[in-house]
């Protein structure tokens, strides 16, 4: 691997998560799950709890349940059932480790919004901030997300 | 085109980007207009559409939603852009280098504006661009916004 090539797998994740993004806000489920290898790990037990919330606080306003989700399909499915709500997602700040010309690391600093629904109210339901902690492996078809936990440092909810 | 001016394409396609932004909170029509080829396109159709609105919003600024070529697009920044205070950040670009002069691209967005009234609105989108690479570098030939979110009025 030469110095372009790795700036070349730089670039094809970031762009891999910029889809990941756009796929959640704009309620593509199935391009969101093919943004995942088919033994793809969404893990959100951390996701709806922040350092601001007390513990009886965690319950999330929005369908997505606060679990580990392993595979494609599984994710696909939990895909459909979350993504009823009008929401925001932009990554930041990504730290980028290349393992090998398959296996990378990555850290994302995340800010998120949901609102109610359709004919929402000015005030968003939720918004928060965080980190995801991703593993990305390069299968035939391009760079895909191996595994992603999200965690948080803040989260507001209404 | 090998990995290097690729990869040289995509970071002069980002720099053009953010020049596009930062003419337009900074007020600077020609070099607003000179982000965009001469016949370039800046399609504001459902740029006040959103989920969370109603489909008869429109414009709160009562111009032109479809402007065609440079001096068009300058005018939109001329004459919208003396009234009011924006900030445009634009994240996360996708972009494809098609050969060594056209590439395509789809950024996240937010703005916030601030009219004279003292109302200010916050909205999130999507930009879905082409771009033309001409003797002066890269330029955008066709730029539409869509909406994921706007602040009702």
């Amino acid at each position: 691997m030469d110095k372009w090539d790795r700036l070349q797998i730089l670039e094809d994740i970031k762009r891999l998560k910029a889809r990941y993004f756009r796929m959640v806000d704009t309620h593509d489920a199935e391009g969101f799950a093919n943004v995942f290898t088919p033994d793809g790990v969404l893990d959100l037990r951390e996701a709806f709890t922040a350092p601001n919330m007390t513990e009886k606080a965690t319950d999330n306003p929005t369908p997505v349940r606060p679990i580990v989700i392993t595979g494609r399909d599984n994710i696909l499915a939990a895909a459909k059932k979350g993504m009823d709500r009008i929401s925001v997602h932009h990554g930041h700040m990504p730290e980028i480790d290349i393992q090998s010309e398959t296996h990378a690391t990555g850290i994302w600093s995340m800010e998120d919004i949901v609102w109610s629904g359709p004919g929402a109210k000015r005030a968003p339901k939720m918004h928060g901030y965080g980190h995801y902690h991703e593993v990305y492996e390069k299968l035939a078809d391009g760079w895909r997300i191996k595994s992603c936990k999200l965690t948080r440092l803040y989260l507001h909810l209404e | 085109m090998d990995t290097c001016d690729r990869l040289l394409a995509i970071e002069e396609i980002k720099k053009l980007k953010a020049r596009y932004f930062r003419c337009v909170d900074t007020k600077d029509a020609e070099g607003y207009g000179n982000v965009f080829t001469p016949d370039g396109v800046l399609d504001l159709q459902i740029a006040y559409q959103a989920p969370n609105r109603s489909p008869s919003a429109g414009s709160p600024d009562n111009f032109s939603l479809v402007l065609k070529g440079r001096a068009q697009i300058a005018e939109l920044s001329r004459t919208r852009g003396g009234s009011r205070i924006s900030v445009h950040h634009g994240h996360m670009p996708e972009i494809d280098i098609e050969s060594e002069t056209r590439a395509t691209g789809i950024w996240s967005m937010e703005d916030i504006i601030w009219y004279p009234s003292g109302k200010r609105r916050k909205g999130y989108g999507h930009y879905h661009e082409i771009y033309e690479h001409l003797e002066t570098g890269w330029h955008i030939k066709y730029c539409k916004l869509t909406r994921l979110y706007l602040d009702p009025e």
